[in-house]
């Protein structure tokens, strides 16, 4: 039998100092847009910024929503980059970067002021030299802030989802840890013993070392040489994304 | 200390192949190259559990984030790439 488990996380619309979450998404800035278009070289740009027009045109434009009406155009990335503007001078460029869940701050200028012409001339020339989109740099820091949270909520939340299971035996126990994994646990009692099965649901993406915090979280007594593989969960096949680990715990 | 960033492509590829030829589906595939590349590294995988597991007892949240973040430059390396193909 399932029960539910674990709700999963629901970040709450907050100012922090590296991206601002919006629930589903977040925004963030690209490292070359800080230090070239906002000439900042800091950590914290929703901090350091936050008085910044188009930082604050980014929090209020696209928390309601990732994606706006007019693009950028043309552009030969192939994605939709859209305009966000402050007033009449400020302009900037954002992309929804549907798989890592990030609304980017591409791009920014200053709008024919000043001298200053049309600013998506920039926007497109950055385009076209192939240092518009995020670049690895970017989704390093994404990656690094990510797996910080990971490791902070796994373990709780592991914790909590074995003692669940261990309160139910029999009942399979499902939570999806630190809001990216999802799991299922069942404990049986075998005399003194507990017998604990494990389903982890799988991607080509995961992480090698993901994928031994997650099963270190859930057997953190055990040693690798002692978890078996299972071919099947108590009382039911598996899913075709799952991988399935058994162990007898003292 | 675990090199492989993710599912090495030969192993990706020979699990696809024969599950091609037996007709599974590209999840089946996926979660069989995961089987293969556990099998055939277990040792290495060994001390790297073992790692984890000993940090998850001592609650050191900061070893913790360095040990998910061993692979995060060639992550980075990837998506960055990917976003650029598709």
């Amino acid at each position: 039998m399932r029960g539910s488990g674990l709700k999963s996380r629901q970040k709450s619309e907050q100012s922090s100092a590296r991206a601002y979450h919006c629930g589903s998404y977040e925004l963030r800035l690209t490292r070359r847009c800080q230090q070239e278009d906002l000439d900042y070289y800091g950590e914290e740009p929703f901090h350091d910024l936050a008085g910044h027009e188009i930082v604050r045109a980014l929090i209020k434009r696209r928390s309601d929503g990732p994606s706006d009406t007019r693009e950028v155009s043309p552009l030969s990335c192939g994605k939709p980059v859209y305009r966000l503007s402050y007033g009449n001078r400020h302009r900037g460029a954002t992309w929804y970067d549907e798989v890592h869940g990030v609304v980017w701050l591409l791009a920014y200028g200053q709008h024919e002021f000043e001298g200053q012409g049309d600013v998506f001339p920039y926007f497109k020339d950055l385009d076209a030299e192939g240092q518009l989109l995020p670049g690895p740099a970017d989704y390093e820091a994404l990656f690094r802030d990510r797996d910080t949270d990971f490791v902070r909520e796994i373990g709780a939340e592991a914790k909590v989802l074995l003692a669940g299971a261990r309160s139910t035996p029999g009942w399979e126990v499902v939570a999806t840890l630190a809001s990216a994994v999802e799991v299922s646990v069942v404990v049986t009692v075998v005399e003194s013993l507990e017998e604990r099965h494990v389903a982890i649901t799988m991607s080509e993406e995961m992480a090698t070392e993901h994928f031994l915090l997650v099963l270190a979280a859930l057997f953190p007594e055990k040693e690798l040489g002692e978890i078996e593989s299972a071919d099947r969960m108590p009382g039911r096949s598996l899913t075709p994304h799952e991988l399935a680990f058994k162990a007898l715990v003292g | 200390m675990t090199v492989v960033v993710r599912l090495p492509e030969d192993v990706l590829s020979s699990a696809r192949q024969a599950g091609a030829v037996r007709g599974r589906s590209a999840a089946e595939m996926m979660t069989e190259a995961w089987r293969q590349y556990l099998e055939l590294n277990r040792d290495e995988l060994a001390a790297d559990f073992e790692e984890a597991a000993q940090l998850f007892r001592q609650g050191d949240h900061v070893a913790l984030a360095e040990f998910a973040s061993r692979s995060v430059e060639e992550r980075a390396e990837e998506a960055a790439k990917k976003i650029r193909r598709s």
